[in-house]
């Protein structure tokens, strides 16, 4: 049983507890803005960052509402990867396998382990081929892009997995 | 002042190669091996060309040609995918980023010279 010293203090916890609903929910948040389009880059290089960031713009500008405002946030390791995810809901992940501290499988293993985030769309994206490839499916990746990427086939499989996941 | 071409292209034989081609024909030339190293070029110089190879580690060259020309303000600057995939599959990609034009490396480096003298003395 939760006991209150006051009203002030059960309306921060209040205020705390809408917000992180807010946060883990799609869709338009009661009320307030629509929830904003977001993805997480894990990719501990900065430069690749940057391309994989450009293809996101692209995907989300063509396909997803104006409305539902893109917020990109970037890891350049897994473990950073976990601490964002870990506090927002995102829409999409694009995760690199070869990364420093935690790298992409142990991320992807990591998500997959929380039950909420069962349905959260993950493309896993490397150089390393088949070896790599059975590593982030048994973690739980729903797709593998080998390296080099081409932008369209990555956009593509962006638009895939999203619709797949709106279909439920 | 020679025109300056920027070819970025993984392969240390074909940068050699194409390099020594475009310098006797007049052009100063930067060959770079990887996406970090032109992004480096870049910051510091801007050239009149750029020559991209497709195969290239991390993205492909189709890729780094769309970030590339919209992301550092290239849009004035020819950029020519330069390639030895089949020459039907290189125009369909170049026409798909948004690249100037193309060049296959199957025809060898007196064509090579021959188009980057038509792109630019088309633009100056």
């Amino acid at each position: 049983m939760l006991i209150f010293d006051g009203d002030a203090e059960r309306k921060r916890i209040e205020d705390l507890v809408l917000r992180l609903r807010q946060a883990h929910q799609p869709g338009p948040a009661p009320g307030g803005d629509p929830i904003p389009f977001r993805a997480l880059l894990a990719e501990d290089n900065p430069l690749v960052r940057e391309m994989l960031r450009f293809a996101v713009r692209k995907y989300h500008s063509s396909q997803i509402p104006k409305a539902r405002v893109l917020e990109v946030f970037e890891a350049e390791d897994g473990q950073r990867g976990w601490e964002h995810i870990s506090q927002r809901k995102f829409d999409i992940a694009i995760v690199d396998f070869f990364m420093p501290v935690m790298d992409g499988g142990q991320l992807i293993r990591k998500i997959r382990g929380q039950a909420e985030m069962a349905g959260l769309p993950i493309i896993a994206v490397s150089v390393g081929g088949d070896e790599v490839r059975r590593e982030v499916y048994a973690a739980g990746a729903n797709l593998f892009l080998d390296k080099p990427l081409v932008l369209n086939q990555l956009i593509d499989s962006m638009q895939r997995l999203l619709q797949l996941e709106r279909k439920g | 002042m020679a025109k300056k071409v920027f070819l970025v292209d993984d392969s240390d034989l074909i940068r050699a190669m194409a390099s020594m081609a475009l310098q006797a024909a007049g052009y100063e030339v930067q060959a770079l091996p990887n996406w970090q190293e032109l992004d480096l070029a870049l910051a510091q110089d801007r050239p009149d060309l750029i020559l991209m190879d497709i195969n290239m580690p991390e993205m492909t060259g189709d890729f780094a040609l769309s970030f590339f020309k919209e992301e550092r303000g290239l849009v004035d600057v020819p950029i020519l995918l330069y390639s030895d995939i089949e020459e039907q599959a290189l125009v369909m990609r170049a026409q798909a980023c948004g690249a100037d034009g193309y060049i296959s490396k199957g025809w060898g480096l007196e064509r090579l010279t021959e188009t980057v003298d038509y792109f630019l003395h088309r633009a100056g």
